[in-house]
């Protein structure tokens, strides 16, 4: 195992489940997670945590999220898991077996909840890899010694925003992932690697999918795939280079040579509406006749 | 330069230049596309690079079809997706808060799903010319 002197801002949900096992499967181990505790704000919450306390209630919600999530999309989900070597149960997993050291916990109503930016003060995170869960915000980005770390679905500056896994198939023809130290601004960080793949689902027999089946899939398990695979990519191109290496024999992560952005450079999308997307989709499935 | 944009006489003067696309249109189009994508809402007037609103009150009925005119306009001149998406969304938008009737939201949505084809087709005829 390569040790990474990184810390995972992990936020249970597939996403983050699928980034701690691929980081794994490739021989990556980061030095901390850091579990956020997100106190739910739906109505169903609300009345289990009246009549069942805030424990049980945030258990029953936790459960049903992951088992409704595992089963809304399992057939493609479980095909697009395996492409990666990965199935649905193996991200069940316990967190504890993926990082060098114990898993942190924090509770917080959200991700911008200044208990975070507290704890962070007083902590020894310094590189920190978001897994998503929402935006982060000032003051948690200028926090002296930690940087954050950001797979983006896009090649920045052109495509920035949100739906960047479709508006990347949709003007460049292929899914296009950026990692870049966050800043305040909306994808406008310092760039430290950009990837293209070709996406070719030609084996997975998309046409018996519907399409809102496909897009769940995507989002879910494909995109976050490919958004820690340009990460490990990355990270196997630097390992062993002498000059990024520190006394620990890792690479130094808060310091990776990056390229500055131009925030008035490029564009940013919006969600994509769904006939937009179906488009997008249909062209997917259109491929599959192609080859 | 102006500290203020004016919504209504921007959308107003556009609709008199037959919604007609210059540079410096590109840049307001593109922020306006945020008020509908995001805010759901346009108001009428916002600071001169409209990243903050100085009105409390949204335009009215006729501003908001000319916005959309304006970003069918834009997206076609431009073959521009992005526009045409939130052109897409502005339409629902208007069908929903009663602005639209249904046929005449039906007709746009087929206008948008028409060029969706065309700017493909031309991506791609454009592509296969280069190759």
């Amino acid at each position: 195992m390569k040790d990474l002197d990184l810390t995972v801002l992990f936020v249970d949900a597939i996403p983050a489940r699928i980034y701690l096992a691929l980081l794994r499967k490739h021989g990556y181990r980061p030095r901390k997670i850091l579990f956020l505790d997100i106190e739910p704000v739906s109505g169903k919450y609300r009345i289990l945590r009246k009549y069942f306390g805030r424990f049980i209630a945030k258990t029953v919600l936790r459960l049903f999220k992951r088992y409704s999530a595992a089963r809304a999309s399992s057939g493609l989900s479980e095909q697009l898991l395996k492409e990666h070597g990965l199935t649905l149960q193996c991200l069940k997993t316990s967190l504890d077996s993926y990082a060098e050291g114990p898993v942190d916990n924090i509770s917080v109503n959200g991700i911008d909840d200044e208990r975070l930016t507290e704890y962070l003060k007083s902590s020894s995170h310094r590189a920190i890899l978001f897994t998503g869960g929402g935006l982060l915000k000032e003051p948690l980005l200028s926090l002296d010694r930690i940087r954050f770390l950001h797979i983006h679905p896009g090649i920045v500056p052109e495509i920035r925003g949100a739906d960047g896994f479709f508006w990347s198939l949709l003007l460049r023809g292929k899914a296009g992932y950026s990692a870049f130290y966050m800043n305040p601004g909306i994808d406008t960080g310092d760039i430290v690697v950009r990837q293209e793949f070709k996406v070719d689902l030609s084996r997975l027999g998309l046409e018996n999918y519907d399409n809102d089946e496909i897009y769940r899939a995507l989002l879910d398990v494909y995109d976050p795939c490919l958004r820690i695979m340009t990460f490990i990519h990355f990270l196997d191109s630097i390992f062993g280079e002498e000059e990024r290496m520190v006394d620990t024999g890792n690479p130094d992560m808060l310091s990776i040579p990056s390229e500055t952005q131009n925030p008035y450079e490029g564009r940013a999308y919006f969600f994509m509406h769904r006939r937009l997307r179906n488009f997008v989709i249909n062209g997917l499935k259109n491929r599959v006749e192609e080859t | 330069m102006n500290s203020e944009f004016d919504t209504q006489q921007y959308l107003i003067a556009k609709r008199n230049q037959n919604y007609v696309i210059g540079d410096s249109d590109f840049p307001v189009i593109d922020r306006l596309c945020k008020k509908v994508d995001v805010v759901k809402k346009v108001y009428q007037v916002y600071s001169a690079d409209l990243s903050s609103k100085l009105s409390n009150e949204e335009v009215g009925h006729n501003r908001y079809q000319e916005l959309f005119e304006l970003l069918l306009s834009a997206a076609t001149l431009l073959e521009d997706y992005k526009f045409l998406n939130t052109a897409l969304k502005l339409n629902d938008l208007l069908f929903k808060r009663g602005m639209l009737e249904e046929k005449k939201a039906e007709e746009n949505s087929r206008q948008l799903s028409d060029l969706i084809i065309t700017f493909s087709q031309n991506r791609q005829g454009a592509a296969n010319e280069r190759s």
